[in-house]
């Protein structure tokens, strides 16, 4: 009888339990289920909520900017206004910089918040390189069709590189820089127009990143088995995606590599053996 | 099959099977690292932080969750939304507890290190406060407004600034 008085009385003591008796972190695993609406009423209850959301990297949340949309309904730039306070990691810019206006907005918009961006998307955006200065913190670069080019040159601290353009010349502003990328993929759109020298320029790209790159992904552009010799040379490629155009089937080539996904995009027959060779020397070990 | 015996803060024993007892990566970790013997019918492991009350319905919760699959990391999936309608009716029906009884469960899961119990507590909670404003929020929890008025007022400006976008 005792007993269960005692047991009583704990229990009751612990319904005083309250949200604010979690700690931080299990306050934060709570706070990453939210979307930004829910983040920005959160952040408006108390001021330990506000403090938590605000000091929180993890709670980072993306952004896109649409210019092409806001354009169409005669609005300004920004559709959707950044959360002071609020941590940013992604942006997606799509569209191009029309009128003056939505440009100096962006332009602020990028000032302010530049610093916070670790991942960009650009799509169908055109812009020059100052827009950019803010963001030193982007490791992650998309670029999505008819960007102009000179921009690129502003990201000096990029991991990983993704290039989904209509030219080579792209690749040109890259090369003068220090970049260290792990993750390079390029799909190229026309194929048409390439001469030898513009492929020259994205071999030696590549070739430049052979201490760093981990995964590599090149499509639309012809690829000689000189090249393609090279790549399989770098230390760290785990990850290899090609579409082959031009290359001489050659089993010694793959020999004795470790590599973990090896995917050759073909359709054309007379390769059919350099792909099975790759996938059985790869199984046997 | 192995059992093992846990001590409640209010020094209740309960035996368990050893397999649930060890979906708590704490009682793992005490298990390996301080070399409590398995097999030792006397050896009981002591929870200081966890009460008899909560710790039958972790017990309860591990036995039920016992042979589910080990989730594969999704950490390098970073555009996938975390959701939180993907609550199991068991675990629902599980977590129909008062506030304070599920604010225990997750000090439990998280000083036990037990993630699945963990991630579905924390989704209950933020599904009780999605959608809700800052008012209601703090209702719901009980939660004190320690705002200044001239923050508030801060506050109210920049909603009425994001809402008229």
């Amino acid at each position: 009888m005792q007993m269960k008085k005692i047991k009583l009385e704990i229990h009751q003591n612990h319904r005083k339990l309250s949200i604010n008796s979690l700690p931080n972190d299990v306050l934060i695993e709570i706070f990453q289920y939210f979307d930004e609406n829910s983040l920005r009423s959160a952040l408006n209850v108390c001021q330990s909520w506000s403090e938590i959301i605000k000091s929180s990297l993890s709670l980072s949340k993306d952004l896109t900017i649409k210019v092409q949309e806001s354009v169409k309904n005669d609005k300004n730039l920004s559709i959707h206004i950044p959360i002071d306070g609020l941590k940013y990691r992604k942006l997606h810019v799509k569209g191009p910089i029309i009128n003056n206006s939505n440009y100096f907005e962006l332009t602020d918009l990028l000032h302010k918040y530049g610093h916070n961006f670790q991942h960009l998307i650009l799509e169908d955006f055109t812009c020059d390189k100052k827009l950019f200065e803010k963001c030193q913190n982007v490791s992650k670069l998309r670029v999505l069709s008819n960007c102009n080019e000179e921009f690129v040159s502003s990201f000096e601290n990029l991991t990983e590189l993704i290039l989904n353009i209509g030219s080579l010349s792209t690749i040109n502003n890259f090369k003068q820089q220090t970049v260290q990328l792990k993750t390079f993929k390029l799909k190229l759109k026309q194929t048409t127009d390439l001469n030898e020298k513009e492929c020259q320029i994205l071999y030696n790209f590549v070739l430049s990143q052979n201490k760093f790159l981990k995964e590599l992904s090149i499509a639309g552009v012809p690829i000689d088995s000189q090249f393609i010799k090279e790549i399989f040379t770098f230390e760290k490629l785990t990850k290899i995606e090609l579409e082959i155009d031009k290359v001489e089937a050659n089993q010694s080539i793959i020999k004795d590599q470790h590599w973990r996904t090896l995917k050759f995009k073909n359709p054309n027959l007379s390769y059919k053996s350099f792909i099975l060779n790759a996938a059985s020397s790869f199984s046997s070990k | 099959m192995q059992t093992i015996k846990l001590q409640s803060s209010d020094n209740e024993i309960f035996e368990c099977d050893l397999a649930v007892a060890k979906c708590s990566a704490t009682i793992r970790t005490m298990l390996e690292d301080l070399g409590i013997d398995e097999n030792s019918e006397d050896e009981v492991v002591p929870l200081p932080n966890v009460n008899s009350a909560i710790l039958r319905k972790v017990i309860q919760f591990c036995t039920y969750h016992k042979d589910d699959p080990v989730p594969s990391s999704t950490d390098d999936d970073e555009n996938k939304e975390k959701r939180t309608d993907d609550i199991t009716s068991w675990d629902a029906d599980f977590l129909k507890v008062d506030q304070g009884t599920l604010f225990e469960l997750i000090l439990a899961a998280n000083y036990l290190d037990i993630r699945s119990l963990l991630d579905v507590t924390c989704k209950t909670v933020a599904n009780m406060i999605k959608g809700k404003t800052p008012d209601e929020i703090r209702k719901t929890f009980n939660i004190k407004n320690d705002f200044t008025p001239a923050e508030e007022e801060q506050v109210r400006k920049e909603n009425t600034w994001c809402e008229e976008k």
